[in-house]
């Protein structure tokens, strides 16, 4: 009985403690061909849901990165979160802009015709599109918590 | 072989004694102590901001048998609805007005669901003891029958 009782004690510790949103639900990507000083510009928009499925626990400062990998290149888009109450949903919105040069890996991910995209499509945005499971990655790097109790009866302000 | 079931049914009687007492002490203090003070916080005519306040401090735990994050068709609508909008105005210090009551008394419908849940559990388990009891007494009887 004694050589169980570590691991049941662990299995109580791990269940109780916070689990801050480890997943994007429903990531989509859309890409944007916009012409600026004789140039041409694409920006890379990935948006999907953030959810605090923590009955207790607000979320606050929360700082991520959204990674997506294509080939050798990774492309990082980092973001912030206001803050996220229990059983909250955010839609996180995330993009990045640069020339086709820098674009390029992700173009070549999501196989973007970019004369379709330049010249037609509805206000030359791309479909939305999934991403590949593989190549992507979201990642909270920082978050701070506060219990929902507290603030309940405390009838504390987010400005203070 | 004689085959002696009594310590079997004594323990058995005295294992759903002892979950009957528990569950029975969580729900009869939810039914005696909790409920009718949230009860009459909700139905305060006066400083109603400051008794929904403590009302909802209360009723956001929620009951052992009735948690907000169990699979059926109220919790699912307390869970993306009320929590989320009463959460928001106590993280946003804004008043509560009397508009909230319906959103406490549904918060308060789904305790009392819970606490008569555990009533009803305390009950079951109840009978089983007395069930364990009955055939202890009986096999002890049998056993010392035959010596």
């Amino acid at each position: 009985m004694k050589r169980y009782l570590v691991p049941i004690f662990l299995a109580f510790i791990i269940a109780g403690c916070t689990q801050a949103p480890d997943r994007l639900y429903h990531p989509k990507a859309i890409f944007k061909a916009e012409i600026k000083d004789n140039d041409v510009y694409y920006t890379f928009y990935v948006k999907g849901i953030v959810y605090n499925s923590n009955s207790e626990r607000v979320f606050r400062d929360v700082k991520g990165e959204v990674r997506i990998s294509s080939g050798k290149s990774v492309t990082v888009l980092p973001f912030e979160i206001p803050p996220l109450l229990p059983f909250q949903k955010y839609t996180l919105n995330v993009e990045k802009t640069g020339k086709e040069n820098e674009m390029k890996p992700l173009l070549d991910l999501f196989r973007v015709d970019i004369d379709r995209l330049i010249t037609g499509g509805y206000m030359n945005f791309s479909d939305e599109m999934d991403i590949p499971s593989g190549n992507f990655d979201f990642v909270i790097i920082n978050y701070t918590t506060e219990n929902i109790f507290d603030i309940i009866k405390k009838g504390r302000s987010d400005e203070n | 072989m004689k085959i002696n079931d009594t310590k079997l049914y004594l323990f058995f009687s005295i294992t759903t004694l002892v979950i009957a007492l528990i569950i029975g002490s969580i729900t009869y203090y939810s039914k005696l102590v909790v409920e009718p003070r949230v009860e009459k916080l909700i139905a305060a005519e006066g400083n109603v901001s400051e008794n929904y306040r403590i009302a909802y401090s209360i009723l956001r735990n929620p009951q052992m048998f009735a948690d907000y994050e169990n699979f059926d068709r109220e919790s699912i609508w307390i869970k993306n609805v009320i929590i989320p909008y009463m959460d928001d105005k106590a993280f946003h210090s804004r008043s509560y007005t009397p508009d909230e009551k319906v959103y406490l008394e549904a918060l308060m419908k789904r305790r009392k669901q819970g606490s008569d849940l555990g009533r009803n559990t305390v009950v079951f388990f109840t009978i089983l003891t007395l069930l364990g009891l009955g055939f202890y007494l009986y096999e002890r009887k049998k056993v010392n029958a035959q010596g």
